[in-house]
């Protein structure tokens, strides 16, 4: 019998395959349609398995123990499904608009969300490499998917000269590692880790040093954050979007698996890298996204800063469940609404320049729907109170706190408040400006009705309460993001 | 129940203007209706508010139970007076400028209302962080879109400055709570159990100062107030009347209720620091009101100088300076608001506020000379206006605290008596200029009450100031207690 | 011995990171990658002669995929950059540099 995540996978890979194999019959409108239903079908029939927590391997007999199925898996598998089902709805104008998406883009989409969820489930070194792959790879083609445009092309360029460059080093960290322990499995790794003397390990050390090299590089951390400015930039919105609010979390599962589950007894050697990291993440996004002039440069800038945050989780995490280690997941959850939000109200402008604080000005007044909508997003990355970006980054400051990281703690809200600055400033432009802003909108009610959704989810995990039974609020998401990491 | 409805009301009524798109004129009346419902409800509460130190009107219900958050408020003689404040002022306020057609101002205010009205009852530390930050974003709209001059610049440099605040009272916050959290093994942001931390004294100084840079920069305090005059020369009337009569009190407030009430040792500790500090900066405020010749600048400065009197009198922490604080806080509220709506009046009229090209205004306009000057001097507190008393009892605190204190007290206070009647000389008076329509019938609708109220606070200061005795004594048994030891 | 095979694996790997890093041409670029996973191959496939185990053998076919994969996404980025400017020289490529940033 398969089980439900084997019809899902199976699912998306039959459905994109038979895309491929009939792209050149099906017109842009079917396939759209066809994927969105595939995502959002998966998606709904994903949920039934909420509730416990549970952990089975997949096919035991085919793949020993190299894909889990577990709850968190199953948490990372809904957001991917959910915010890339969102993204096609959102962004349905943008795409039908730019002549550029073809049937490919979408079959690329799908690929890279199965890659996606691979990667959410992979319990092994090589698995997990070849579902960043699969993931990778099609991103840096949809990244460089307007082959018409410069720019495209050239972060298309840059992305995969970086990428697949940083892809080596990821192959060689997982033969050092190899080669000491004689596994690539998480499981028996933990077994090996657990079993021996630092002065023996070497080699996985070092290992885990190269592997953690890249997840730094593909999510933007430092030192490896100088590309991600310009291949965000270079991307077309929607796949800026999949990049920066979608893809980055699907690493960062990747990361908290191998880390809670091999590296944690390692944490001492790691813990000044990572926090180092974290510091100069914060501050050279924040330095970045200050200098910006185009609204899609700034939100790519700050996403950095971002990573920045969710490394100062990382670095504070001392065992398997303590505050650290879900408030991490709490503010994936947190930031994936957010940028896929501010990117989505972004990608509704229809606009053949790049928008930018200037362009900006006076668009509360020919769009008042959006320009709240924006405003609730930019909050939220902000971190101001109410929304779920601030009980995010509260969750994460005080866990750096708890594992006596005051310090990093501090320097999170002095980068949350430079970050008032250029978030601010983008509400200021929208807001305090009486002419009338030159930006046409796509006026599609469904992908209103999403951005809608959206904000609302951001308020309401912000301030929800608990106290309406009926509603899952913000104290059950928290709950959840608990238990869910105790399921690793 | 009852206070829940009166910090969500304002809010969801904000909100549901905004969705509807309503025209000005229902949005002006459904403010000022549900403003007067406010205050209705706030005088409903003050009748049943017993004479004693315990919470009030409490409601208590889990937020966020996994981190000890809870929704919970209550009313006690700390928030006594402010709360009564912001539910009578706002209202008076609307009707005084109900000439005003922007829509956004109008939701604006329903809306900071429900942030100040809920920090002034938050009882929770957590609940008290949101209201504090999201009564910014009003603030922020108000002076951004409808005020004058640079007006962008400002609304942003106000709103970083004050966000810069906050969020080094969130470290604190959080530092605290983890400690807590450590020592007795569970999440609490209760105020009343949070007293129970243990932290070393070098921990407890910096969590003061994180505490006391938010309070700080919002009250403000030298050397904080760089904000404060460019903020409300570009500010529209209603942002001044807000933030001057209602936001810097709360600073004061949160004073009170969160330093005194969480680290009370450490802040009489600090006392006399702070205390250095408040004469210093009531000084120069003075000072710097006496140098300006912009109205709007001058009584920001000198609202600025009595808050600084009323912080010394906070850290005096006697019981005849804290009872004199809790009045000074409805008093100086009550005053300022008047004061501000005159100031837009005689804006109105002669597109002037400059002092030097002001003047000769008793001849054509004898009921708004008579109230203008009326209010200045209830600023400073003439006999029969309920600032004397006030004034009276913080300077009796401060004799007994050290009489060098008193001195300067009293020196600043008489100082800027003199140059009061300076400033109402200098408006009022002088060679009478072109006509100067008088007082409307609409705007006398709100200034006698505010008269009223005030004569009221000066002529009976006991039927309010039994109200809080038992809180206050409460409060400086501590602190009696702290300097017998 | 496997420690020869190791040396002349990672000596390999450091020439396909220097040549990545320090030339021009995008093809040379390109060759220098595939030289870094085939240096990590031959570590895989010695390290599989030497212990007698096959897991190494079949983790160095995956990397050859792997490669083999990313040599397709190569060929159409030569293409498409060729179509620009007409050649494949990196310095070229500059537009994303940060121009409409405000200093």
């Amino acid at each position: 019998m398969l089980n439900n995540i084997e019809i899902v996978l199976l699912f998306i890979l039959a459905i994109s395959i038979s895309l491929v194999v009939f792209s050149t019959k099906l017109s842009l409108q079917k396939a759209y349609n066809i994927s969105l239903i595939t995502l959002s079908a998966s998606f709904v029939f994903l949920l039934q398995d909420l509730g416990e927590i549970f952990s089975t391997l997949i096919q035991k007999d085919i793949f020993n123990s190299m894909l889990i199925y577990d709850s968190f898996s199953l948490l990372f598998i809904l957001i991917f499904l959910l915010s890339s089902a969102f993204l096609l709805l959102i962004s349905k104008e943008y795409i039908f608009d730019h002549k550029y998406f073809k049937v490919e883009s979408l079959i690329f989409i799908l690929f890279s969300v199965w890659g996606m969820i691979l990667l959410s489930m992979s319990n092994d070194l090589i698995v997990a490499f070849i579902a960043l792959e699969i993931a990778s790879m099609s991103i840096y083609v949809l990244v460089g998917i307007n082959k018409h445009k410069l720019k495209s092309s050239e972060a298309f360029f840059k992305y995969l000269v970086l990428g697949s460059f940083m892809g080596a080093f990821y192959l060689l960290g997982l033969t050092l590692v190899f080669i000491q322990s004689g596994t690539t499995s998480f499981i028996d790794l933990a077994k090996y880790i657990s079993t021996h003397e630092i002065e023996q390990l070497y080699l996985v050390i070092v290992g885990g040093l190269l592997i953690m090299a890249t997840l730094m590089f593909k999510i933007s951390a430092f030192p490896f954050y100088a590309w991600s400015l310009d291949i965000y930039d270079g991307a077309p919105l929607p796949i800026t979007s999949l990049m920066a609010g979608i893809f980055k979390i699907s690493i960062f599962s990747v990361i908290l698996r191998l880390f809670l589950s091999d590296y944690i007894s390692l944490k001492d050697l790691y813990d000044p890298l990572i926090i180092l990291a974290s510091i100069f993440t914060m501050l050279a996004g924040s330095f970045l996204a200050i200098s910006q002039d185009s609204i899609k440069r700034m939100l790519a800038a700050s996403s950095i800063v971002h990573s920045g945050y969710l490394l100062i989780a990382l670095s504070s995490i001392a065992t398997i469940g303590d505050s650290a280690s879900y408030s991490l997941v709490f503010y994936l959850i947190a930031y994936f609404l957010s940028s896929l939000g501010s990117l989505g109200v972004l990608s509704m402008i229809n606009s053949k320049d790049d928008v930018t604080y200037e362009s900006l000005k006076g668009f509360a007044s020919t769009n008042p729907f959006l320009a709240l909508m924006m405003s609730i997003f930019m909050l939220s990355l902000a971190g101001f109170p109410s929304s779920i970006g601030f009980l995010g980054k509260f969750y994460i400051f005080s866990s750096a706190i708890e594992s006596s990281l005051t310090p990093l703690a501090i320097l999170g809200a002095l980068t949350a408040f430079i970050s008032i600055y250029y978030y601010f400033k983008v509400i200021a432009s929208m807001y305090f400006h009486k002419n009338i802003s030159v930006l046409l909108t796509y006026s599609n009610i469904k992908s209103y009705i999403i951005i809608f959704i959206i904000s609302f989810l951001v308020l309401y995990l912000g301030i929800g309460s608990s106290y309406f039974t009926y509603l899952p609020g913000t104290n059950d998401l928290t709950e959840f993001s608990k238990s869910i990491i105790n399921s690793l | 129940m009852i206070l829940s409805v009166m910090i969500f009301t304002p809010f969801l009524a904000g909100v549901f203007l905004y969705l509807f798109r309503a025209k000005i004129n229902f949005v002006k009346a459904s403010v000022l209706l549900v403003q007067v419902f406010i205050a209705s409800l706030a005088i409903d509460v003050y009748m049943g508010f017993e004479p004693s130190a315990i919470l009030q009107f409490e409601s208590n219900i889990p937020w966020i139970p996994f981190y000890g958050i809870n929704y919970h408020i209550g009313l006690d003689g700390v928030s006594l007076s402010l709360f009564m404040m912001v539910a009578l002022i706002m209202p008076l306020v609307s009707i005084a400028l109900y000439d005003r057609a922007f829509v956004g101002l109008w939701i604006n205010s329903l809306i900071v209302q429900s942030g100040i009205m809920g920090a002034l009852l938050a009882q929770d530390l957590m609940l008290f962080y949101l209201f504090w930050e999201t009564m910014l974003l009003p603030i922020f709209f108000m002076i951004g879109i409808y005020g004058y001059g640079k007006k962008e610049f400002f609304s942003m440099k106000f709103t970083i400055y004050t966000i810069f605040g906050s969020l080094a009272m969130l470290i604190s916050i959080l530092y605290l709570i983890i400690s807590f959290k450590v020592q007795h093994g569970f999440y609490t942001f209760d105020i009343v159990s949070l007293k129970d931390t243990i932290l070393t004294h070098q921990e407890q100084i910096f969590i003061f100062l994180g505490f006391a840079l938010a309070f700080g920069i919002k009250i403000p305090i030298f050397p904080f107030h760089t904000w404060l005059a460019d903020t409300y020369k570009s500010s529209p009337t209603i942002a001044i009347v807000i933030l001057s009569a209602l936001m810097s009190k709360l600073g004061i407030y949160a004073i009170y209720r969160i330093l005194f009430g969480i680290f009370a040792s450490i802040s009489l500790e600090l006392a006399h620091l702070v205390i250095s500090l408040g004469l210093a900066s009531m000084l120069y405020f003075a000072l710097l009101a006496i140098n300006s010749i912009d109205l709007k600048k001058i009584f920001a400065y000198s609202s600025a100088s009595h808050l600084s009197l009323i912080l010394v009198g906070l850290f005096i922490h006697n019981s005849t300076s804290l009872l004199g604080v809790s009045l000074f806080i409805a008093s100086h509220a009550l005053s300022t608001a008047a004061i501000f709506i005159m100031i837009a009046i005689l804006y109105n009229r002669r597109e002037s506020i400059n002092l030097d090209s002001l003047g000769g205004i008793v001849q054509s306009a004898p009921l708004f000379s008579l109230f203008f000057a009326f209010f200045a001097l209830s600023i400073v507190g003439i006999p029969f206006t309920s600032g004397f008393v006030s004034e009276i009892l913080i300077i009796l605190g401060s004799f007994e605290y050290s009489s060098i204190v008193g001195f300067v007290a009293t020196t600043s206070i008489l100082a800027s008596i003199v140059f009061i009647l300076n400033v109402i000389k200098k408006t009022l008076f002088g060679k009478k200029q072109e006509d100067f329509k008088d007082l409307q019938s609409k705007e006398l609708l709100s200034l006698i009450p505010l008269a009223l109220l005030i004569l009221a606070l000066g002529i009976f200061p006991n039927t309010f100031l039994s109200k809080v005795k038992p809180t206050v004594d409460n409060y400086s048994n501590s602190s009696k207690a702290h300097y017998a030891k | 011995m496997f420690k020869n095979y190791l040396i002349l694996s990672i000596l390999l790997f450091s020439l396909g990171l220097i040549g990545a890093v320090s030339r021009r041409n995008i093809i040379i670029i390109y060759m220098s990658i595939e030289l870094m996973l085939n240096a990590v191959s031959i570590m895989l496939v010695s390290y599989s002669s030497f212990y007698n185990t096959n897991t190494g053998v079949v983790l160095s076919i995956m990397v050859t995929a792997i490669a083999a994969a990313e040599a397709a996404l190569f060929m159409a980025l030569f293409v498409t950059l060729y179509r620009k400017k007409k050649s494949l020289d990196t310095s070229l490529f500059n537009s994303l540099k940060d121009t409409n940033a405000t200093k």
